[in-house]
């Protein structure tokens, strides 16, 4: 067990963070290609992890562990911290989507002329912590890596963004940071009920731990202990279990997002600059799905049967209620914002179907998802970096202006609305087959989420038509600047298009890694 | 080579087609982008026809596609006879399309896009067709519809035209959900998705578990695809609207393929359907047809009154397929795709020469300008009329026969509705193609160009018309001087100068012919079709003979009725007079309605959804945020005022007491003694007391 691939997945990052701190301001140019490269070298990487992935075991893999911090608790035994990093076939795909985001995100930092040095320096640390969150498995640095997400994103979209950015910035940070000690609290709760059973027996003292492979296995848990499974310690008259499971869902829901905890995300995604909401969409929406399936499913399978319905019903209620929403935007990005809150929903459908179908299509939607709100938020940023300017009704026929941008918005525009061949389809496809195969919830759950996808192709086409179609015009006589894309932008968009299409087409590329992983996560319920 | 591989190089070339000539649209000339586009297509229809002599298995060809877990999801390769057939029918229509498109679609801008689109179309339709599983065949519906979408709002700068497009991938969405439902219950049913096996799943299944309500359910959500793809009641109302496409476009995705397609699914799985779907889809056929054929009688727009009577055949091949007789309408399937391709082709024609004027009141004596293609339409107005020695007459009579016979053998004499509704649609169908066929081609007495310019009201407007007309002649005469010059020089301009319209037109006419399909022409069984798919009436010959009656009973009374009917030019509102007639002509309002009914609730609904996130919800996590901030304040307020005076009061009392009690101390010796003297007598009176 001695590589390193993760652990550099990491460090590269906050060095490369680092050494921008380091370099004098006068090196300009220097930052944007030093957080590049490091995208670059850690996708190599990540392609490298993903190619040696082995798909026939459900086990982590590439596991790396390190004693890090060891507290005797007195009468109430040793608390065990471990660095602890290891990916299966749930989070691996989430490390590709991290890896493919970063670096287009980096790609379209470009634009960022306002204080290079102290943005890439924040974007690099940004990047280190996600990929920490997902490669963690050990519950106390996931939450480190989680919680220090925060940070960069708080200075990035409070600096960085658009006019009412200090709100918005505010807002996203608080929100988090109330789902958070949410989640601290089941995180002690946790670390207190369970022991480590190999340290435990060899030391003779209670070890407690925070080692995800030994949280999700009902045998680990201490007699008596708050969170026992099978004895029903109870907290304000409700089981404890229950109380954390409920604690668990409010704080990833609001990651999610999931209505009703979603409001932050349209002001944050709208204040934020491009490559922020690509970021934000792209991965920060999959830490809360994946601390869903990961932490909230995996460690609490029998209180997260008895809440299939809640979390199917907040899955068809975020994509009904985000279509609506999106249905009445009339700023581009908050549009998009939306038909994301819409699309997350698919995700909890799936993951509460408790079927290999449902499950396994969670998690390509997430993937999915991934890359397409990557390329609507670039679609929304091409438009604002040529007129500052987002309203849907301020543009009329670019397509005859733009004919490139119009081929990689109609790209992603289908992509999103569930185009086959393009990555939206499998998604909602298997996370609804899901729903129908599902033993416990009933058919007309799933029936509902499908009004969404025809919404979904209603406001995406209506926003195609009202701002591609017709003769061309924009507001303000903005029409000189209205020049079709950049080197810069066609790599990002057309490389986001190609990778739409072939996850589109091959679905197995997603699907064969997480197979066997759900098969295993399954197998608890 | 294996007739899989043939499919898959075939599918390749297409890809190739559209995403070469899309990269390459504005660079190369039009003369290469039709030629190469042609060839492709070319090479295709060689790739289906070798594929018949060399592959005789008919099987499901299978190959991984991805597993989900341990579940299998597999790429199926369906080769029978249907897929033969259609395979073939799509790709030749295609070519013609193409060729004809040569010509037509001449100057405009997008020819590259157009030719582009078209590939990714016969791709699509393709994948259809090879498909053996219901994932890939909804896949690649999906992506037909997105062709269909793509040319329909061809001209882009149209804003009929893309909403049009916009309205035709909606409403089909509508149908694809009810479709996208059946999969997954036939995949909770019967565990897998593969079209074979399903049949054969079905077919061992009792007459009772084939008609318990689960299946129906199942059918009548599998044929809410059919009903938006193949436009059928209360979902049609896409299809005229399609219309705003290029002509081309029309002929071959909203009269020949697309369209077909639904039928073709419904025939794929017809085993699986109960008897209740069956009847379902009769009645439901039966009456697309009727109100289809009405609608097309009284329309004005050439490409309407097509989309109408296509609406009404769909309808006839639903019936078709209702009353259990699967290949009847197949055939009518093949032979409505010749002549109404033809039909639309010749429509084109038409509408180029009238300088894309479309109301056919403006038109006629026609006959005289475009000799071809009044040949070519009236044949293949013929074929769709049903008279005999045309095509039509022996599909639509083969479905007629059919459906009498199924009615004798149901439980109530009622069920003969649905074949003589039929019957007389037949006849209306008639009908309405004399009446076309009269307007476009035929003398009349009230010749309508002298209407237009003895008419005073709209004299000036009409002599403008005129006016332009005549320098566009002009124009095209200028021009075709120059292609003659250019002809000389490449064989591509050779081919335009016979006429790449014209020779399409024919093309589809003589294909429209009944000999083509029989050797004798008065009897469907001996068709090559109905030796490749089996058919068995036996009995109800005599209602070819009914049929013919009244398809030249139609024939005649529209001769008749068309004569006599006057036109008012001068009124530029295409509507007719009557009300019925008008209900009938807005196709009864049923966009309308649905405007009514669904857009404009979702659109008022879904700013006020907006308003509630915006007010309550976000209004809420706000106000969680003011109250913190005013609890803060409040405390800051308590902590200055309360707490910290209390603190500040414990000092300043201890201080003033100190400053009180500082006094007694103040060095003086009398002050001392006057204490000293107090305590004393204080004391005393204190023991005095005790």
């Amino acid at each position: 067990m001695n590589n390193f691939l993760l652990s550099a997945l990491i460090f590269l990052p906050l060095a490369g963070s680092v050494m921008v701190l380091l370099l004098p301001s006068t090196y300009r140019d220097s930052f944007r290609w030093i957080s590049i490269i490091v995208s670059v070298i850690n996708l190599l990487n990540i392609i490298s992890l993903y190619n040696n992935f082995d798909k026939h075991v459900s086990n982590y893999q590439f596991v790396e562990q390190h004693e890090w911090i060891r507290m005797s608790l007195g009468n109430l035994g040793v608390l065990s911290i471990d660095y602890l990093l290891g990916v299966d076939g749930i989070n691996m795909p989430m490390l590709l989507l991290s890896g493919i985001v970063l670096l287009i995100g980096s790609i379209s930092s470009f634009t960022i002329e306002y204080r290079q040095k102290a943005y890439h320096s924040l974007y690099l640390l940004l990047s280190g912590s996600i990929i920490g969150c997902f490669v963690s498995l050990d519950f106390f640095l996931f939450f480190l890596f989680f919680e220090f997400m925060l940070l960069p994103m708080y200075f990035l979209i409070g600096i960085w963004g658009g006019e009412r950015r200090e709100y918005a910035a505010i807002k996203f940070f608080i929100y988090t940071l109330v789902g958070s000690i949410l989640i601290l609290i089941v995180m002690i709760g946790l670390s207190m009920s369970v022991k480590d059973s190999f340290f435990s027996q060899e030391t003779g003292r209670t070890v407690h731990t925070f080692d995800f492979r030994q949280l999700a296995d009902f045998k680990n848990y201490i007699a008596h202990s708050i969170l026992h499974p099978f004895e029903k310690q109870m907290i304000f008259g409700i089981s404890a279990r229950l109380f954390a499971f409920i604690l668990l869902i409010v704080g990833f829901g609001i990651k999610l997002p999931s209505v009703p905890f979603h409001t932050w995300l349209p002001d944050a995604h709208v204040e934020a600059p491009t490559p922020i909401s690509v970021v934000l969409a792209g991965i920060l929406l999959k830490v809360g799905a994946y601390g869903f399936i990961r932490i909230a499913y995996g460690f609490f399978p029998d209180i997260a049967f008895q809440f299939t319905y809640i979390v199917a019903g907040a899955g068809v209620i975020s994509i009904i209620y985000g279509a609506f929403n999106a249905l009445a935007q009339e700023d581009l990005k908050k549009m998009i914002a939306y038909s994301s809150i819409s699309h997350m929903g698919f995700v909890l459908l799936g993951l509460a179907s408790l079927t290999v179908e449902g499950v396994n299509g969670a998690i390509y939607q997430m993937f999915g998802h991934g890359l397409v709100s990557a390329m609507l938020f670039l679609v929304a940023g091409v438009i604002y970096d040529r007129t500052h300017n987002r309203l849907i009704e301020n543009f009329r026929g670019l397509s005859s202006a733009m004919p490139y941008f119009t081929l990689a918005v109609a790209v992603a525009f289908f992509g999103a609305l569930g185009l086959p061949t393009l990555p939206g389809f499998m998604g909602e496809f298997f996370t609804i087959m899901g729903g129908f195969q599902s033993e416990i919830l009933p058919n007309w759950v799933s029936m509902i989420a499908m009004l969404g996808i025809v919404l979904s192709a209603a406001y995406f086409l209506w926003t195609l038509q009202k701002m591609f179609f017709g003769t061309f015009w924009a507001n303000r006589n903005q029409e000189e600047n209205m020049k079709d894309l950049d080197f810069r932008e066609i790599v990002m968009l057309y490389s986001l298009s190609a990778l739409s299409i072939i996850f589109g087409i091959f679905p197995s590329l997603i699907f064969d890694i997480s197979g066997e992983s759900v098969k295993a996560f399954l197998n608890g319920f | 080579m294996s007739a899989d591989l043939v499919v898959f190089i075939n599918i390749l070339f297409y890809l190739f087609g559209f995403s070469f000539l899309l990269y390459k649209r504005n660079q190369l000339s039009e003369q290469s982008i039709g030629l190469l586009s042609i060839i492709i297509n070319f090479i295709g229809i060689i790739f289906s026809m070798g594929i018949r002599l060399s592959d005789i298995s008919g099987d499901v060809i299978s190959y991984n596609w991805f597993y989900i877990s341990d579940k299998l999801f597999t790429i199926d390769i369906l080769l029978n006879d249907l897929t033969y057939l259609m395979y073939f029918l799509v790709q030749f229509i295609a070519l013609w399309v193409q060729v004809f498109s040569l010509k037509y679609m001449q100057g405009d801008p997008s020819f590259g896009r157009f030719y582009a689109y078209l590939n990714l179309f016969i791709l699509a339709m393709i994948g259809i067709i090879i498909s053996g599983n219901l994932l890939m065949i909804f896949m690649f519906w999906e992506l037909v519809g997105l062709c269909s979408y793509l040319l329909v709002g061809f001209w882009y700068e149209k804003k009929s035209a893309t909403n049009a497009a916009m309205k035709a991938f909606l409403v089909n969405r509508i149908g694809d959900v009810g479709f996208f439902i059946g999969i997954l219950l036939v995949y909770r049913y019967f565990g897998t998705l593969d079209v074979t096996a399903i049949i054969e799943k079905a077919q061992v299944m009792s007459a009772i578990s084939l008609n318990s309500p689960i299946m129906t359910t199942i059918g009548l959500l599998l044929f809410c695809g059919c009903i938006a793809k193949s436009a059928q009641l209360p979902l049609q109302v896409w299809l005229p609207d399609a219309m705003e496409g290029p002509t081309p476009v029309s002929a071959l995705i909203h009269a020949a393929t697309m369209v077909a397609a639904g039928i073709f699914l419904m025939a794929r799985i017809e085993p699986v359907l109960s008897p209740d779907t069956h009847l379902v889809m009769a009645i439901l056929g039966m009456l697309t047809m009727f109100f289809g054929a009405c609608s097309a009688l009284v329309q004005y727009d050439i490409k309407k009154l097509l989309a109408f009577s296509t609406i009404s055949q769909l309808g006839l091949m639903v019936v078709g397929i209702g009353v259990g007789a699967v290949n009847t309408a197949l055939f009518h399937l093949v032979t409505h795709a010749f002549f109404k391709a033809g039909l639309f082709l010749s429509a084109g024609a038409v509408i180029q020469h009238m300088h894309h004027e479309q109301d056919m009141r403006k038109m006629g004596n026609l006959r005289r300008e475009i000799p071809i293609i009044y040949y070519t339409f009236t044949i293949c107005a013929a074929a769709l009329a049903g008279i005999p020695f045309f095509s039509g007459f022996l599909s639509k009579d083969a479905i007629l026969v059919a459906s009498f016979e199924w009615a004798s053998h149901q439980p109530k004499q009622i069920y003969f509705i649905i074949p003589t509704v039929c019957l007389v649609v037949s006849g209306l169908s008639a009908y309405y193609m004399m009446r076309q066929v009269f307007l476009v081609f035929l003398e009349r007495e009230d010749n309508p160009l002298e209407l237009i310019s003895s008419s005073a009201k709209s004299l000036y407007k009409n002599v403008a018309k005129r006016i332009e007309g005549i320098v566009n002649i002009e124009e095209d005469e200028e021009r075709q001087q120059a292609e003659i010059r250019h002809s000389e020089e490449d064989l591509f301009g050779f081919l335009s100068k016979v006429g790449s319209m014209e020779f399409s037109c024919i093309i589809m006419a003589i294909a429209s012919i009944g000999f083509v399909f029989a050797i004798n022409p008065f009897s469907p069984e001996s068709s090559w079709f109905f030796q490749t798919f089996h058919n068995e009436t036996k009995s109800y010959q005599w209602i070819s003979y009914i049929a013919i009656l009244v398809a030249l009973n139609g024939v005649l009374l529209g001769y008749i009725f068309t004569k006599d009917e006057s036109y008012q030019l001068n009124n530029d509102e295409l509507e007719p007079k009557g009300e019925i007639a008008n209900i009938i002509f807005k196709n009864y309002y049923l966009s309308e309605i649905y405007q009514t009914v669904f857009v404009k609730p979702l659109l008022w609904i879904s700013p006020k959804i907006n308003l509630f996130d915006k007010k309550i919800i976000d209004g809420v996590v706000n106000s969680v945020g003011h109250l913190t901030i005013a609890w803060a304040s409040l405390n800051h307020w308590f902590e200055r005022n309360i707490i910290d005076s209390f603190v500040d009061l414990v000092a300043n009392t201890s201080a003033k007491i100190g400053s009180y009690t500082r006094q007694i101390q103040n060095g003086k010796a009398q002050t001392y003694i006057i204490t000293i003297f107090i305590c004393l007598v204080l004391m005393m009176i204190l023991l005095i007391v005790k």
